[in-house]
């Protein structure tokens, strides 16, 4: 996919597109509000990330002029900000999603496969790993022709382990991903390691090889 | 005590004073000259007596142009004389009554002759009781009037203050409006609200400038949060990582995370303050509670904790959804962390009230530190201390009366709802 990144820390801006292009996508940045119009105004991309605070101008302005040109594009804004009332304003006018400052560069990439998978209509619905099959739209997964039956978080936790296959995911961005800013880091990490648990439990019943690996110390990935 | 009260007490008790002291030297100053007028009476009567045998020889025939009350009896030697005050039987009256009686000798030419002169004392006494009462009753008049004007003039001159103290005790550290007294025309009053006015905005303005730092801050470390998280998801990516520096890495994540969350609870602490959650909606509380318990019941089981509830149906709160999440989640979060093994947890719902026990060892804390931020039990370093501290002020924002128990291994958080 063709990203533009649009946020005005270079410190930041800069792990996000080498993090994208790893993952095949084709990255632009730019760090003002003016820049940022000049090549939405030249260029088509799939995506676009979008801070809210921008010198020049706010990132929502942004939003709006996207829609209005290209409504082809992805949008997922990217703030500081918490606040429910931008959260709302960005969606509204048109924006994907809202990932909240700090976040883990896997939660950006599942919300940007997510993206990538609404945009492809018609075809290929499923996303396979492995021996295994997961139907997004009905929230099956299978193994080797049988269904397995996931809770909500199990299957959220499979997702995500799945869009973010042969990287090594930290404890704390799949527990944040899963539970979000709501419980706090110890309670949750108790939580990912019982769902963990059964997760792999659930697949090995169903003869699915073991793909899901611990990396001590750090947390887990997923790898054929 | 109030001012007025305090200021009346003493003033009565000095009008009482001054009364009593006063009263009672009247009326021996009265005492005193009555006695000394009869005495002076009776010594009058001798003179004449005397005056008329030194000029006749003998004692006058007719008593009663000198004395009602007089009677010579004749006696061999010459007597000294006599004063001395006695009672006598009144048939007429049919009680005893007080006289003063003088007895002298006196020469005449018939002899030596006892002369005894008596005046009645009772009727000055009946004087004395009517003065007497005639001052008290005065007096008492007097008192009470004096009381109810320095009353009613203490209740209009202290007014002002007592205004002044009512719009005070409204002050609150978040309002935004500064206080607005009443005018006043006393002095001092206008110098005690100038001065108030004065401290009040000064301690508005220096709150408000916290709150702006706190959530200045915490906004401004979300973008350096972000680029150490990204750094480190990106560090952990590289081949060839020993294990020893993914579990450095690892514990970087970490606290990153924890930290991240620190600075969520503080700006959600600070929006709570700020009063930016306040389009409550009327929530089941029942099923929120229930849907909760659901939430954390496989956790509480993998760690081997009971689970007891008893959940009243309908239960329903015009709260924030957000905060009334937040609070649930902070204390069935610390119900489980703070438990023992094979404890247990306890959660009660009734129309008013939401009780939640659990098994645990004792607090180190002091009850009255706990709902403090930053303050923890233990030295866990994956608990930053703010849980409790937004449970409090939730409650608070709300007006909901929350306490603490720690009794026989239970811990106890009891949440109390007005329902209005």
């Amino acid at each position: 996919m063709k990203i533009l990144i649009i946020e005005d820390e270079e410190s930041l801006a800069h792990p996000l597109r080498e993090y994208l292009a790893s993952e095949g996508h084709v990255c632009e940045w730019v760090s003002t509000y003016q820049a940022a119009e000049e090549k939405i105004g030249v260029y088509d991309y799939d995506c676009v990330l979008v801070d809210i605070m921008l010198p020049g101008g706010s990132g929502l302005d942004l939003v709006d002029l996207l829609k209005k040109t290209q409504s082809q594009a992805g949008i997922i804004i990217i703030s500081a900000k918490n606040a429910l009332d931008d959260k709302i304003l960005g969606l509204e006018l048109g924006a994907d999603d809202y990932l909240t400052k700090p976040f883990h560069l896997s939660e950006l990439n599942a919300r940007i496969k997510s993206i990538q998978r609404r945009r492809q209509f018609a075809g290929n619905r499923e996303i396979k790993f492995g021996d295994i099959r997961m139907v997004p739209d009905s929230k099956e997964v299978w193994v080797n022709d049988s269904e397995i039956v996931l809770t909500r978080k199990e299957y959220d936790l499979l997702m995500y382990l799945v869009a973010n296959a042969n990287r090594v995911l930290s404890k704390g961005a799949i527990s944040e991903h899963l539970y979000g800013d709501e419980i706090d880091q110890a309670n949750s990490f108790d939580f990912l390691y019982s769902h963990m648990k059964n997760l792999r439990k659930k697949l090995s019943e169903h003869g699915c090889p073991d793909y899901i690996q611990t990396v001590y110390g750090v947390g887990y990935k997923l790898a054929a | 005590m109030t001012l007025i009260s305090k200021a009346t007490r003493s003033f009565l008790l000095a009008c009482l004073v001054a009364l009593a002291v006063g009263g009672v030297s009247c009326f021996w100053f009265l005492h005193k000259i009555m006695d000394n007028e009869a005495s002076e009476q009776l010594l009058h009567e001798k003179e004449q007596v005397e005056e008329y045998v030194n000029e006749i020889g003998v004692l006058p025939k007719r008593w009663f142009s000198i004395s009602d009350s007089l009677w010579a009896v004749r006696t061999h030697p010459p007597l000294p004389m006599v004063m001395g005050d006695t009672v006598l039987f009144s048939t007429v009256q049919k009680e005893y009554l007080a006289y003063r009686q003088l007895s002298f000798g006196i020469a005449t030419l018939n002899g030596y002759y006892q002369v005894n002169i008596r005046k009645a004392l009772y009727e000055t006494q009946g004087l004395k009781q009517a003065l007497l009462l005639a001052f008290s009753g005065l007096s008492l008049v007097l008192v009470g009037l004096l009381f109810f004007i320095n009353y009613r003039l203490s209740r209009s001159l202290w007014k002002p203050f007592y205004r002044t103290l009512d719009t005070l005790k409204t002050f609150q550290l978040a309002q935004k409006e500064p206080l607005k007294f009443r005018r006043t025309s006393i002095t001092e009053f206008q110098t005690l609200q100038s001065n108030l006015t004065k401290l009040t905005n000064q301690l508005r303005q220096d709150y408000q400038s916290l709150k702006t730092f706190t959530e200045n801050a915490s906004h401004e470390l979300q973008t350096p949060l972000a680029v150490i998280a990204s750094n480190l998801d990106l560090l952990i990516q590289a081949p060839n990582l020993t294990e020893e520096q993914l579990e450095r890495i690892g514990n970087l994540i970490e606290t990153v995370g924890n930290l991240s969350k620190m600075n969520h609870s503080l700006l959600l602490l600070t929006k709570i303050e700020n009063g930016q959650f306040t389009d409550s909606v009327e929530l089941d509380l029942s099923s929120l509670l229930s849907e909760k318990i659901d939430l954390w019941e496989p956790l509480i089981h993998d760690k081997g904790l009971a689970l007891h509830q008893q959940i009243a149906p309908n239960v329903r709160l015009n709260i924030h959804k957000l905060l009334v999440d937040v609070l649930l989640n902070n204390l069935l979060g610390n119900a489980l962390k703070h438990n023992q093994p094979n404890g247990s947890i306890r959660v009660e719902l009734t129309q008013n009230t939401l009780i939640l026990s659990n098994t645990g060892p004792q607090p180190t804390l002091p009850v009255d530190q706990l709902w403090e931020r930053f303050s923890k039990g233990s030295s866990r370093t994956d608990s930053v201390g703010l849980g409790l501290a937004l449970v409090k002020q939730i409650a608070d924002t709300y007006h909901f009366p929350i306490s603490y128990h720690f009794q026989d291994g239970w811990h106890r958080v009891q949440l109390s709802f007005n329902i209005s």
